[in-house]
């Protein structure tokens, strides 16, 4: 599944930024030109449609890096089971 | 000839003449394009260019270059322009159905725009629509709360103010027609002055040019309000286009607790012995401590650089609590004779003086950056220790504060540079300078007007570690 999650996030991030780029678990949105408010709000929005989840105000927020955002996805996922 | 892919088709800066025209000519007057001062307390800091401004700009450099028509723009407005900088529009890509379009300042997109190529001779309007009126178009963005926001709908008049757009955007207009560039511009005043209005910010639109059944002027529904961000999703509708437009709920300023409301955390006689000079008093960290100061029973002279306004409600708010405060006016980059001979000799200067904090946006580390923050937090912090002993102050305590950002600089290299080399300057000042007594203090991320963010991150409320340090700083 975690394979899968990256693969989609890296479809989501190419659609969003329109590049590719490389998703390690630490890359931060600091690290990439173009990840700024506006761009991860819809990257969140892009996960949201693709993945059929939602995340809360603070997960919007807080989510540090891609590792994070991943992780918070699983956790999701599998909630919904 | 048409040029190349890749090639830059029109450069030029924005300036503060811009801003009042493009407000005339779209009806879009938010303070955040055309108040320096209101937009100094922005999250951005500092007036920024309307981006359908921009993206009308770079619309008609590229038709004027390519000689064809579009059917479908679609936009997102990835970072502020500022005034005086220099842009350039570059054609980063190129078929025959589509063009993305860019505008880059130092190789850095601002804007991304994709526009849908159609035949030269698709014209949809033309006609000049009726309104040429500064009368009867209101000048006052509207400010929604959230519930507004999220049912809102309405009707923008057709508006084309011709002496303002008389010769500007010419292939635009030559081919889309006038009512269709008009309604294009509607846009900016859609999201800067009815909805969100106030505090908004524009992300983008997407829209077809295509003939439809609608009246003059931009009907506009909210079809999303997502409160979680303040991200809110319109569909518009005029005679000659359709489509979405997104924007987000900007950050307000930042309010501070006033005087009556921090006389609690206070023993009203705790700094009776402090004369306080606070620089960069006039909001943020600086505001708090001369209320917290004032509240203790201190006296405070605030320096303010550009929000005299500020200024003078915080001492405003100071006198109407029964405490004495004055503001005087200094730029913490060339300190001078801070005092006049009338004043009294400080006890003790808290150093908040701040230029805007920014990051470089194009290289990773840029120097002249660097020198304008070290032009404050080192440079300016000696001169004005020394102006201070002129004036009679051989005796000073100093609070100087340093940020969280020196360990983690999280893109602000260039601050975070400048307060690193700051702290060294106090603490060496402080120890070759007998009389002085220096705290160096790296404060976390408080909420203020430079801590505010379109994604709010967690920040603290300032009062009670500013008190906690003004404590401090009066035992030393």
């Amino acid at each position: 599944m975690v394979q899968n999650i990256h693969e989609r996030l890296e479809a989501i991030f190419r659609e969003v930024l329109g590049e590719d780029i490389e998703l390690t678990d630490g890359l931060t949105a600091g690290a990439v030109d173009g990840w700024d408010s506006l761009a991860h709000v819809s990257i969140i929005y892009a996960v949201e449609e693709d993945f059929r989840i939602r995340f809360t105000q603070d997960e919007m927020v807080d989510l540090a890096n891609v590792g994070e955002l991943k992780a918070c996805i699983a956790r999701k996922l599998e909630r919904v089971g | 000839m048409a040029s190349s892919l890749g090639d830059v088709i029109a450069v030029r800066r924005f300036e503060v003449f811009d801003q009042r025209w493009f407000a005339e000519a779209s009806g879009d007057y938010n303070p955040l394009h055309t108040d320096d001062l209101a937009a100094r307390r922005s999250i951005f800091g500092r007036t920024v260019v309307h981006g359908v401004h921009a993206l009308l700009w770079a619309l008609d450099a590229f038709l004027a270059d390519r000689r064809t028509s579009v059917e479908r723009i679609s936009v997102v407005f990835r970072r502020p322009i500022f005034l005086d900088e220099e842009v350039e529009v570059v054609v980063a890509h190129e078929d025959d159905r589509r063009a993305e379009v860019q505008v880059r300042h130092e190789s850095v997109v601002l804007l991304a725009a994709r526009f849908d190529l159609a035949p030269a001779s698709l014209r949809l309007g033309g006609r000049l629509l009726a309104c040429d009126a500064e009368d009867g178009v209101s000048q006052s963005a509207l400010d929604l709360d959230a519930n507004a926001i999220a049912a809102a709908s309405g009707h923008i008049p057709p508006y084309w103010h011709q002496r303002a757009l008389h010769g500007v955007f010419r292939a635009a207009v030559n081919a889309l027609g006038e009512d269709t560039v008009s309604l294009i511009s509607s846009l900016s005043r859609l999201v800067g002055m009815e909805c969100p209005g106030l505090h908004s910010l524009f992300a983008g639109f997407d829209v077809v040019l295509a003939a439809q059944d609608s009246d003059d002027g931009l009907r506009w529904t909210v079809k999303r309000f997502d409160d979680r961000v303040g991200a809110v999703r319109m569909e518009v509708r005029g005679p000659s286009l359709i489509g979405t437009v997104d924007a987000f709920v900007r950050p307000r300023p930042v309010e501070q607790p006033s005087c009556s409301q921090l006389h609690s955390l206070v023993d009203p006689k705790e700094f009776a012995d402090m004369r306080a000079l606070i620089v960069g008093g006039s909001r943020g960290l600086g505001e708090i401590t001369a209320k917290l100061v004032s509240a203790g029973g201190g006296d405070s002279v605030i320096t303010w650089h550009r929000g005299e306004e500020d200024a003078c409600a915080v001492v405003d708010d100071i006198r109407e609590a029964g405490g004495t405060a004055r503001a005087i006016w200094l730029d913490a980059s060339r300190p001078g004779a801070a005092l006049g001979a009338e004043d009294p000799v400080p006890t003790h200067l808290f150093y908040f003086a701040t230029p805007r904090i920014s990051a470089s946006r194009a290289s990773a580390f840029d120097e002249a950056l660097f020198r304008g923050f070290f032009a404050v937090y080192g440079t300016g912090f000696v001169g004005l220790l020394q102006a201070l002993r002129v004036h009679g102050a051989t005796r000073l305590a100093v609070f100087y504060p340093s940020t969280v950002f020196v360990d983690q600089p999280s893109g602000f290299a260039e601050y975070a540079a400048a307060k690193a080399a700051g702290e060294i300057v106090a603490r060496s000042v402080g120890e070759f300078q007998p009389g002085l007594r220096v705290l160096v203090e790296r404060l976390p991320r408080m909420r203020t007007d430079q801590t505010e963010s379109l994604l709010a991150a967690q920040a603290e409320a300032p009062e009670h570690l500013m008190l906690q340090q003004i404590r401090r700083l009066s035992a030393l």
